[in-house]
Parts: C-alpha cells; sequence; structure tokens
C-alpha cells in the first residue's frame, strides 16, 4: 500500500526541484568546508554546476507529463517552459555575481543560497495547481529575497529596502491567504482544476468569489510590482545589491507571471474576464506611472527599476486579454525582457564608479563609454534599444506580440496607450545613449571600467540572444505557443 | 526569384559590417572603402533604369520568403515605377554624400558605418512590400540618423537628434497599430491574415468608418516625416545641426520616405480616407508651402532657409499628390526627385562655405562670387533650379503640380504658385547678399573655389538637374504606368 501511495505521488516528475534543494545544500556544505574568505568561489560553481544540472534533468524529464502529489502540483509545457528559463535567468545573475559582490564587500556563500531558496519558491510557484503550494511557493521565493535585499548589511538603503519589502509583503502574505480561505470556503477547495469546475458548473457568480479571486489578484499585483502595489519596489530595487535588483526584476516577477497565468486562466477563468475592466485601468496606471517615475531619475539604477515597472504595464495589456495569444506574448516577452534587464544591470555595475555611494549609478558616470570601451557601449546600445522596443531587437518582437494580442481581442485603444507609453519610454533609454555615445569623456574624474571576464562573456550571450530572437522569433513564439496551449 | 533588390538593400549593411573590421586611424582607408561601397551599390542598383519594364505597373524583381510564417511575416520586396527613381536617387546620393564628408574627423569610422546603416534602411523601406517588414526598415533607419545628428552635429545636437527620434517614433508607433489593426480585421479569401501589401492592396474592403482612422494613423506618421505643416518643428532643428551630409540624406531621402509612405500605403490602401481628409490635406499643403517660404525669407543663416525651403517644397509634393490627377501626382513624383537633387545640393553647397570659414550666416559673407566664381556658378544654377526656372528640373514638378492642383480646385493653385515667387524672393535674395556686391569681410578674400572632391560630389547632381529640366520624358515614363494604376486605385 505504502508503494502505492509513493507510485501516486509521481516523485519522479519534480526532479529539477528537488535537484535545486539538493544543489542548496550541497552549496551550504561547501561554503562550510572550505575556509573561510575564499569559499564563495567554490559556492558559485556548485551552484552553477547544479543549475547545468536542473536544466538537464528538466529535459530528461520533459516526456513524463502530468500531475504530482495527487494534483497538488502539475508538470505541464507550461511548468516545462519555467523550469528551463528560471534556472537559466539564475544561471546568469549566479555566473556575474562573484566579481560583484567582492566589490559590494558582500561575499558570503549565503549569497548563492539564497537565489537557490528563491529559484526553489519560483518552480513552486510555476507547477503549483493547488492554491496552497502557490502560497508555499511564493513565501520561499519571498523570503529569501528580502534576505537578498538586504544583503549589503553596511548600507542605510539596502537594509530600509528590505525591511520595507519585508513589511509590505507580510501584509500581502494576509491577502492571499485570506483569499485561498474564502476560496476554500466557498468552493470547498484550494485545488485550481476544482476551482476551475466549481465555476464551470455554478454559472450565478458570488459575490465571496469576487472578494476572494480579488484578494488573490492584490498579492499577484503586489508580487508583480503593479501601480498601485509597487510602492515597495523602488525602495528594494535601489537598495538591494545590483546582481540582487537584476534577479528580482526577472526571474521572480516571470514566476508571479506564471501564477498569475495559471490561476487566472485556468482556475479563476470563469470569473476573469470579471476583471478585465480593473486589469485594464491597472495597466494603464502601471505604465504611465513606471514611465513618469523613470523620466525623471538621474540614476541608472533607479531608471531600470521603475521602468521595470512600466514593463510589468505591458504584460499586464497581454495578460488581460485572457487568451491564449496574449498568455504567450508574456511569456515571449518575460524571455526577452530578463536577457535585455540582465544585461543592462551588468554593464551598469561595470560603469558605476563607487560601489558604496547610495546614490551612485549616475548617468554621468556614462560619459563617452563609447570611446573608452566601445564595445561595452555598442551592447549597451543593444539592451536600451531593445528595452525601448526598436528592431531588430528582441524587445521590438515582444512588444510586438503583446500589442497584436491586444488589438486582436479587441483592446485597441489600450494598445493605442500602450505604444504611445513605449514612445515616452525611448526618452530616457536614449538618454543612456546620448551619455555613452553623444557626451565627451570626462577624463578628469573618471574611474577605470570595472569589467571581469565572466560580467563580458555573460553581457556578449545576452546580446546575441536579444539579436537572435530579434531576427528569428519564430522559434521562441513557437515554444511559447506550445507552453501556453498545454494549460487547457 | 532574382536576389537582385536584396543585393541592393545589404551591399551598405555588408560593407558596414566588413567596415568594423578595418583600423581607426587610417582615415583614407576608411574614407575610400564608404565610398567604394557606395559605389558599387549605386552600380548594382543603375541597370534598374533599363532593365526595369514601365509599360506594366506590377511590382518587378519580387522576393518573397517566410520569415515568422506563425504570424503571417514575410521577407517581401519589389520594384514598381513609383519606387524606381527613389531607389536611384537614394542610390546616386550614396556616393555623393560621402564625397560631401570631407569635413568630418571626428569618429569617421563610425560616422560612415551610421551611414552605410542608414543606407540599407532607407533603401528597405523603399523596396518593402510587406507592412510589417516596412515598418522594421522605417524604424531601423532612425537609428544611424539618430547618431549622425546627436555625435557629428552642431552645438545643439543632442536636443536636435532627440526631438527627430521622438517625433518620427510617435507617429510610427501609431501607424504600427494601425498595421496590426489591418491584419487581424482584413481577411483575404483563400490567404486569411496577412501582411502583404499587393494582396491588402487589391483585396481588402475595409469600412469606410475604419479607413478614416486608419488613414489619419498612417498619414500622421508620414505627415511627421514629410513633414507637413503643423508637423514640421522638428525640421529646422535637425537640419541646422545636422552634419553637411546627414542633411543632404535628411533632405534627398529621408524626407521622401514620407511622401512615399502616402503614395505607396496610405491613399491606395484607404481610398475613403483619402476622400474624406483631401480638403485637409490641400490646405494643410498650401500652408506648408506658403509658411515655408515666408520663414525662409527671415532666415539669417543659410542652413537653415534652405531647411525651410523644404517644408515649402515638400508642400509641392503633397498638394501634387493629393489633387490626385495624373499630371499633378507625376509632378509630385518627379517634384520628390528634384527636391533630393537640388535641395541635397543646396546642402552640399552651404557645407562647402562652412567648412572653410565655420559660419552659416548670410551676414558672414558678401560679394564671395569674386574669389569663388566657380562656386557661386553652381550655387547659382541649383538656386535657379529650386526656384524652378524653365530648362531646369524644379519647374518641370512644380508647373505639373500647379496644372493638375488648378484642374482640383483653382485656389490651392493660386495660393500655391505664390510659393513660386516667394521661392525666387528668398532664394535670390539669399544669392545676391552672399555672392555678390563688395567684399565685406577681410576673410572672405582668401577663400578658395571649389576642391576637386567637392567637384565630384557636385557634378553627379548637375548633371540630372540638367537632364530633367531638358528631357524630363526619359524619367516621367518610367512612373507613367504605375501612376495610372494608383489613380485607379485611389479614385474610385
Amino acid at each position: 500500500m505504502f508503494d502505492n501511495l509513493i507510485a501516486g505521488m509521481h516523485v519522479g516528475r519534480i526532479l529539477p526541484e528537488i535537484l535545486v534543494v539538493v544543489v542548496a545544500i550541497l552549496a551550504l556544505l561547501t561554503d562550510v568546508i572550505l575556509p573561510k574568505g575564499k569559499s564563495t568561489r567554490g559556492v558559485q560553481f556548485v551552484t552553477l554546476a547544479g543549475l547545468l544540472l536542473v536544466i538537464a534533468s528538466a529535459l530528461w524529464k520533459a516526456p513524463e507529463m502530468g500531475q504530482a502529489f495527487g494534483g497538488m502540483v502539475m508538470v505541464d509545457g507550461f511548468t516545462f517552459f519555467f523550469r528551463l528559463i528560471l534556472p537559466l535567468v539564475t544561471i546568469f545573475i549566479v555566473f556575474v555575481s562573484e566579481d560583484y559582490i567582492e566589490r559590494a564587500r558582500i561575499r558570503i556563500g549565503e549569497y548563492y543560497l539564497m537565489i537557490l531558496f528563491s529559484l526553489f519558491g519560483m518552480m513552486l510557484m510555476v507547477m503549483a495547481q493547488d492554491l496552497l503550494i502557490l502560497f508555499l511557493g511564493i513565501e520561499t521565493m519571498s523570503i529569501s529575497l528580502y534576505a537578498l535585499v538586504g544583503m549589503s548589511r553596511h548600507k542605510a538603503a539596502s537594509n530600509e529596502g528590505a525591511l520595507k519589502y519585508f513589511l509590505l509583503g507580510a501584509f500581502t502574505t494576509g491577502f492571499l491567504l485570506y483569499g485561498i480561505a474564502l476560496m476554500f470556503g466557498l468552493t470547498g477547495s484550494t485545488n485550481i482544476v476544482d476551482i476551475m469546475m466549481f465555476f464551470h458548473v455554478h454559472h450565478k457568480i458570488p459575490l465571496m468569489a469576487w472578494a476572494a479571486s480579488g484578494l488573490i489578484l492584490v498579492a499577484l499585483a503586489f508580487k508583480t510590482a503593479l501601480v498601485p502595489f509597487h510602492w515597495w519596489s523602488p525602495d528594494a530595487y535601489e537598495g538591494a545589491p545590483t546582481t540582487v535588483t537584476a534577479f528580482m526584476s526577472t526571474a521572480p516577477k516571470a514566476a508571479a507571471f506564471a501564477a498569475f497565468i495559471r490561476v487566472f486562466y485556468v482556475g479563476l477563468s470563469g470569473l476573469s474576464v470579471g476583471w478585465t475592466p480593473v486589469l485594464w485601468w491597472i495597466a494603464v496606471v502601471t505604465m504611465v506611472f513606471g514611465n513618469l517615475l523613470a523620466l525623471r531619475q538621474d540614476s541608472v539604477k533607479r531608471m531600470l527599476a521603475f521602468s521595470s515597472i512600466t514593463h510589468a504595464g505591458y504584460l499586464v495589456v497581454a495578460l488581460l486579454t485572457f487568451k491564449a495569444m496574449g498568455a504567450a506574448a508574456i511569456l515571449f516577452y518575460l524571455v526577452s525582457y530578463a536577457f535585455m534587464n540582465i544585461g543592462a544591470f551588468v554593464v551598469a555595475i561595470a560603469a558605476n564608479k563607487d560601489e558604496d555611494d547610495d546614490h551612485g549609478y549616475s548617468f554621468d558616470d556614462f560619459k563617452g563609454l563609447a570611446y573608452r570601451k566601445p564595445w561595452i557601449a555598442i551592447a549597451m546600445l543593444v539592451f536600451m534599444l531593445s528595452l525601448a522596443g526598436i528592431p531588430p531587437t528582441a524587445g521590438f518582437f515582444g512588444k510586438y506580440y503583446i500589442f497584436s494580442a491586444a488589438v486582436r481581442s479587441g483592446f485597441v485603444g489600450l494598445a493605442i496607450i500602450g505604444v504611445l507609453n513605449s514612445a515616452v519610454s525611448v526618452y530616457y533609454y536614449l538618454r543612456l545613449v546620448v551619455s555613452m555615445f553623444m557626451r565627451d569623456r570626462d577624463e578628469a574624474t573618471e574611474v577605470p571600467i570595472f569589467w571581469g571576464r565572466e560580467m563580458a562573456q555573460a553581457v556578449f550571450i545576452c546580446v546575441i540572444l536579444i539579436l537572435l530572437i530579434g531576427l528569428f522569433p519564430q522559434q521562441l513564439l513557437n515554444v511559447a505557443t506550445a507552453s501556453v496551449s498545454s494549460l487547457w | 526569384m532574382s536576389f537582385w533588390l536584396s543585393a541592393i538593400v545589404f551591399i551598405p549593411l555588408v560593407g558596414a559590417l566588413l567596415m568594423l573590421l578595418l583600423p581607426d586611424g587610417k582615415s583614407a582607408l576608411l574614407r575610400g572603402w564608404a565610398l567604394g561601397v557606395m559605389i558599387v551599390g549605386f552600380l548594382v542598383s543603375l541597370p534598374l533604369f533599363w532593365v526595369y519594364n514601365s509599360s506594366t505597373a506590377d511590382f518587378q524583381f519580387v522576393e518573397k520568403v517566410a520569415w515568422v510564417p506563425s504570424i503571417g511575416i514575410n521577407y517581401h520586396l519589389g520594384l514598381d515605377g513609383i519606387s524606381l527613381l527613389l531607389v536611384l536617387l537614394t542610390t546616386l546620393l550614396g556616393p555623393v554624400v560621402v564625397l560631401g564628408s570631407s569635413g568630418v574627423t571626428k569618429h569617421l569610422k563610425a560616422y560612415f558605418i551610421s551611414m552605410l546603416v542608414l543606407q540599407t534602411g532607407m533603401l528597405g523601406t523603399f523596396l518593402s512590400l510587406d507592412l510589417f517588414l516596412f515598418y522594421i526598415f522605417w524604424e531601423v533607419m532612425l537609428i544611424p540618423m539618430y547618431f549622425l545628428i546627436g555625435i557629428w552635429g552642431g552645438a545643439e545636437r543632442i536636443y536636435a537628434a532627440i526631438k527627430f527620434f521622438i517625433y518620427t517614433m510617435v507617429g510610427s508607433l501609431l501607424m504600427l497599430v494601425g498595421i496590426l489593426w489591418i491584419y487581424f480585421n482584413v481577411t483575404i479569401p483563400g490567404v486569411g491574415h496577412t501582411f502583404d501589401y499587393t494582396l491588402i492592396v487589391q483585396h481588402a474592403n475595409i469600412a469606410a468608418k475604419a479607413q478614416l482612422w486608419l488613414f489619419a494613423a498612417f498619414a500622421l506618421a508620414f505627415a511627421i516625416k514629410v513633414p507637413m505643416f503643423p508637423f514640421h518643428t522638428w525640421l529646422p532643428d535637425a537640419h541646422v545641426q545636422a552634419p553637411t551630409a546627414g542633411s543632404v540624406i535628411l533632405a534627398g531621402v529621408l524626407l521622401k520616405m514620407g511622401t512615399y509612405g502616402f503614395i505607396r500605403f496610405a491613399m491606395p490602401l484607404f481610398p475613403a480616407g483619402v476622400e474624406a481628409f483631401k480638403p485637409l490635406m490641400m490646405i494643410l499643403a498650401v500652408i506648408g508651402i506658403v509658411y515655408g517660404a515666408m520663414v525662409s525669407i527671415v532666415q539669417p543663416d543659410m542652413k537653415k532657409l534652405v531647411a525651410y525651403s523644404s517644408v515649402s517644397h515638400l508642400g509641392f509634393v503633397m498638394l501634387g499628390l493629393f489633387a490626385l490627377n495624373e499630371q499633378a501626382v507625376s509632378g509630385a513624383m518627379i517634384q520628390m526627385v528634384n527636391h533630393g537633387l537640388s535641395t541635397g545640393a543646396l546642402f552640399l553647397l552651404v557645407g562647402v562655405v562652412y567648412d572653410r570659414r565655420h559660419t552659416r550666416l548670410i551676414a558672414d559673407y558678401g560679394g564671395i562670387a569674386k574669389v569663388m566664381p566657380w562656386y557661386a556658378t553652381i550655387f547659382t544654377i541649383v538656386t535657379l533650379s529650386s526656384i524652378g526656372l524653365p530648362g531646369l528640373n524644379g519647374f518641370i514638378g512644380e508647373f505639373l503640380v500647379l496644372v493638375g492642383a488648378y484642374k482640383a480646385g483653382p485656389v490651392y493653385a493660386i495660393f500655391g504658385a505664390t510659393g513660386v515667387i516667394l521661392a525666387a524672393i528668398y532664394l535670390l535674395w539669399m544669392v545676391r547678399r552672399v555672392f555678390f556686391g563688395p567684399i565685406t569681410h577681410e576673410e572672405n578674400k582668401q577663400l578658395k573655389d571649389l576642391r576637386p572632391v567637392e567637384w565630384a560630389s557636385l557634378l553627379p547632381l548637375l548633371v540630372f538637374i540638367f537632364w530633367i529640366g531638358i528631357h524630363p520624358m526619359t524619367f516621367l515614363s518610367k512612373f507613367a504606368v504605375s501612376i495610372e494604376h494608383f489613380l485607379t486605385q485611389v479614385v474610385r
């Protein structure tokens, strides 16, 4: 009987997730075994090797799809997509971290450990077919992120960001749990498929269903930093070590949008269309607000942080179509955005003059970069053009799919607001291009570019991927479409 | 399927990529390479003029390859009478602007790479028959131009570059939404949704009300580019700040992309929109003609004067296009080429004295015909061509446009014609102040006449200025059938 129980759980189907935890434990051991102060290189190596193994196992387990743990998690094409993307993004972050954490004086093994644990949380989120698993995933991810944000213990901004993020995040946890409880009270289940069936049968939607789904919506909007639930993000993004900011604006955001899709496209598909007008407004204010704030920044790090709010707004434009095409556009965009944003943050780290300066990352640090390090400037140019959505880059196609999903679903007005926001964002992205290419270098105050070999390699790969996706988007589009279609 | 058009489009880009491998410091090598690539591009495109079959309005040398098949995007190029001359104008101006860049010394390699990439973007725009592909080229071309203005421009270059970029971007993004709307709402029998221009223009049955919106979206993008009054304010900034070669390309080719957009896309795709907006467009065109000319009169800066004259001259093109008869549209077509030649040459000529004296103010010159006789001669010829003296190219275009406009509405023609008179005033007045009278500034006595490289950049333009003026049929006959076809599409 016990054997049957184990077999019914299909433990093998969550092998990649198990591996992430195993890698985390191995990394912890490595940190303990190696001499203090020299251990991080080893931890980084273990993490990287482990994450490659995670991706390999995800590929190896790809044919084995289906539910596991009695329907608590679902391993389908959608899960598979994020199982590849999330560890891949994490690999990029871990790869460029070693140089940075030494410079930022946070060279401790726990840095990698926390990243691994938050990755585990994210991977749970994308496969969660039960709201409680979703909750566990979100919490595992968030608690690790709180610690990561506050990792620069000697900097006030880092502490402030972490505290703010933690307090507001804890509050949101309450919203999520309350929503789940209400949903359970109404439907008698926390399972997403059961909830879907409930609304399939009961056509009259009780008020409590709106309350429950609204609370879940707020919690997810918080995690994806949508206006007006974004107040934590500027401080957390600015205070966090820059590699963590790059991480937070890509992988956790991707995981949260994945959860958004699974909950609202599958579980609450009966009532999600009712949320369209609300999401319409959220999309508009998120795009506009992010832009207005990004326009005024004198720090590249803050500019990228605020603009990531705007990018979340674009994603909501696709989300609220509640069509497969919209979900596919989100997946495409998340991948493109991850590479351009990580690349941009890495170059920002390189050009930053003083890591201990709370108000570093000035646009002026980039002055004349094109004439000091032309290749770095060209790479940054590619990232900026991609973020601004100018062809032939991945960012352009990403935006293109999002707005075409909107137009196709009849949201022409929203698409127009979206493209106008995109035009506004050109201004601040090009401002950096102006600094790099059109201003003369200021040799008196220049400090050498902080440019490690690993950073160069990561940036190079990001540039290549952005251009490849921009010129030949078909493959990624096929994968995204196929992944989404497995949801139903 | 031939790859002729692809070769024409991508030769400059390949040249630019290879240029990355050349050493930074050797300026002669860089200049030579850029010139060589541009000349090859021109020579490869030149035979089109004879091989092109002008007895049909069909697209020729068509290339069509699936690019992103699942969403119906094709790499689709083709040439007809409307694009033929514009393509040749672009490839002709290629070597001319490289020769006209002798004043540029800063970051030479990046400069020529920008210029070559720009060339690819412009040629691609003129040859794309897929709406999506057209949009890509249209946008891609912005980036190198932005750099040309922003890095090699004058004191206010950064402001001008950003203004240029944002203006164009706002217009074109709305056009992108329009393109998307067409894609999802137009169903071609047997094909379904498509970006294929040739199919959409033949089979699409877009509701009249939707056509109004679509026309507005497309027209805004193109009107900013032309630029039509009141969307012209970016142009003087961009022109004055851009380096000489940048201005030549801007005036010679980039502005034509706006008018080309009207004649290729906005008008044939949305005839109901044309009908509704025709009076407005013609009034704006006439305002542009008169306003541009009046503002030109008071300019103290030669380059700014020529820039505003562009607003006036492009007004003629727009007037001709929307008069919607054979003379007017033919006039508009030939006027596009004329403006590229004459205004391009004027910018080159202003650049000649600017390189010597680093000022463009009319007041800083005077009487320099005595020291630069050849320069004065050429300048006067080009000026006269721009005014529209019979026997030179400008006359043909303006005459045909005015005849056609008269047919469409005498008032338009009468107001339009004042533009010709005003052009004579501002251009001849400038010529008088710059070249004749006593030499008022000591330093102007040492000015050297045209150097060989300057001759080389001007002569090709002069040849066509005379050729079009004396025997316009060589050129008019190339697009006559295409224009007939265009009129059947627009006037239903």
